[in-house]
């Protein structure tokens, strides 16, 4: 064993907590340099604690505490708000999609939908003091305003997004945006204003959550004249 | 809120008799906090890593004690590292508090997959890491602000005080490790973890510490002979 290893075994020795190998201890025994270079090692180690170990003010973990204690009722009362618009969220769209819900869409549209599209990023979850607190309240609100745009003609599309913050790619994903886009409706409306007003009247804006509304730049070839 | 029940449930399986062992592990937190002689009173890095866990997966249900045992019990190395990465004593309390309140921000996705102190002490290098390079500072300054900093080494010869020099002679690469690997007699793997690279890499990187940090002691202990 060479004396670079002897010095590697006795960190592993101090790092891993187990037993010098035979052929380290044999190495030692036989070289007094690498002895004298493990003992000093050791004592280093043993007095490295105490060295590097820094003291708080008596006061300043009692008064943190007191911060850190609000700051948890605040994450504890957005945590229980997100579970809750997350499950109305997920049984909305699921009514859109006329899976689970077993609700049918039927008849004309009550609208006229011609015109463009927009798309409704449903955005961070509602803060407000007046959400329902009975979840199934919520749901109910939720899928009757889902329900209504699809019964109006008004739905394209309607997805709910996993709640993970996704992945990132290129040279702006460090500063990605903070609030997350939890799901998203395709909707068909005249113009902004129209797709405004019926982005208001979902009960996400109501309860002062955000959603972004954004004009499809159609793409589509013009009309032929003939 | 069926997550937070899976999480309560594993907390109290982990923990087991967590509860009675609080006040044994209060009384040697508060012994270690208080005196620099620390060998008697080094708490079994495993259990303690495993109390710790239990109190954080308590944490994102909500619960405010489990918090503040939490908080207290590992305030002290969080800001230790914070003092020793940064060598701004004056900072370490708000950037240790900074730490715990991203680790409130973070709960959620607390699994208990890896210890407490292996993510607290990613967060708080992150943090750490953040305000060195917001901050404009010379280096000279920075060596005024820790204990044992100082162009100079101290007069008084004593060996921790020493050792507190020396660390600040270290690259900020060197400290960072040799601190994280003695504060909490992390293994190679969990160091690796926190540092976020592979194992073998954690292990060259303390190697190379401890050997220039051994080196650096010498010479200040023994200045004639270098």
């Amino acid at each position: 064993m060479r004396c670079d290893d002897a010095f590697a075994a006795t960190v592993d020795e101090l790092i891993e907590r187990r037993p010098l190998a035979p052929a380290a201890r044999a190495h030692l025994r036989a070289c007094a340099d690498c002895q004298q270079q493990a003992d000093q090692l050791r004592a280093l180690w043993q007095d490295l604690l105490p060295a590097v170990t820094t003291f708080p003010r008596d006061d300043t973990i009692d008064r943190f505490i007191v911060r850190a204690t609000a700051e948890l009722g605040r994450h504890t009362r957005r945590t229980i708000m997100k579970a809750r618009v997350a499950i109305a969220a997920i049984i909305a769209f699921a009514t859109l999609a006329g899976g689970a819900a077993g609700y049918m869409i039927r008849g004309a549209p009550s609208v006229d939908t011609a015109g463009e599209q927009f798309l409704l990023l449903i955005r961070g979850e509602p803060t407000s003091a007046a959400t329902p607190g009975d979840p199934a309240t919520l749901v109910a609100e939720y899928r009757a305003w889902a329900e209504q745009l699809a019964r109006d003609g008004r739905l394209v599309s309607a997805e709910k997004l996993a709640d993970d913050s996704g992945r990132w790619l290129g040279s702006q994903a460090e500063t990605a945006p903070a609030t997350a886009i939890g799901g998203f409706f395709l909707i068909r409306a005249a113009h902004y204003d129209e797709a405004l007003r019926i982005a208001r009247e979902s009960p996400h804006v109501r309860y002062g959550g955000t959603i972004e509304v954004r004009r499809i730049e159609s793409t589509a070839p013009p009309a032929r004249r003939d | 809120m069926v997550q937070n029940h899976s999480l309560a449930t594993r907390a109290a399986a982990i923990a087991g008799s967590a509860d009675a062992a609080v006040p044994w592990l209060g009384f040697a937190r508060a012994g270690r906090s208080r005196c620099n002689d620390v060998a008697g009173e080094r708490i079994k890095s495993g259990m303690q890593a495993d109390i710790e866990t239990a109190w954080m997966l308590r944490v994102a249900t909500g619960d405010e004690a489990a918090m503040a045992l939490l908080f207290r019990h590992a305030y002290g190395d969080v800001r230790t590292l914070c003092a020793r990465m940064t060598l701004d004593d004056d900072a370490a309390d708000d950037l240790a508090q900074e730490t715990f309140l991203r680790v409130l921000r973070y709960a959620n996705g607390f699994r208990g997959d890896a210890r407490f102190s292996t993510w607290v002490f990613r967060i708080a290098r992150n943090v750490c890491n953040r305000y060195l390079n917001d901050r404009t500072r010379s280096r000279t300054a920075a060596l005024e602000n820790v204990p044992g900093a100082g162009a100079e080494p101290p007069r008084d010869t004593e060996r921790i005080e020493l050792l507190r020099h020396a660390l600040t002679k270290l690259a900020s690469d060197d400290r960072e490790v040799v601190v994280l690997s003695r504060l909490r007699d992390l293994s190679y793997r969990e160091l690796a973890s926190v540092l976020e690279c592979t194992e073998s890499t954690a292990r060259v990187r303390v190697h190379r510490a401890l050997r220039r940090l051994r080196d650096i002691m010498l010479g200040l202990e023994q200045p004639d002979a270098v």
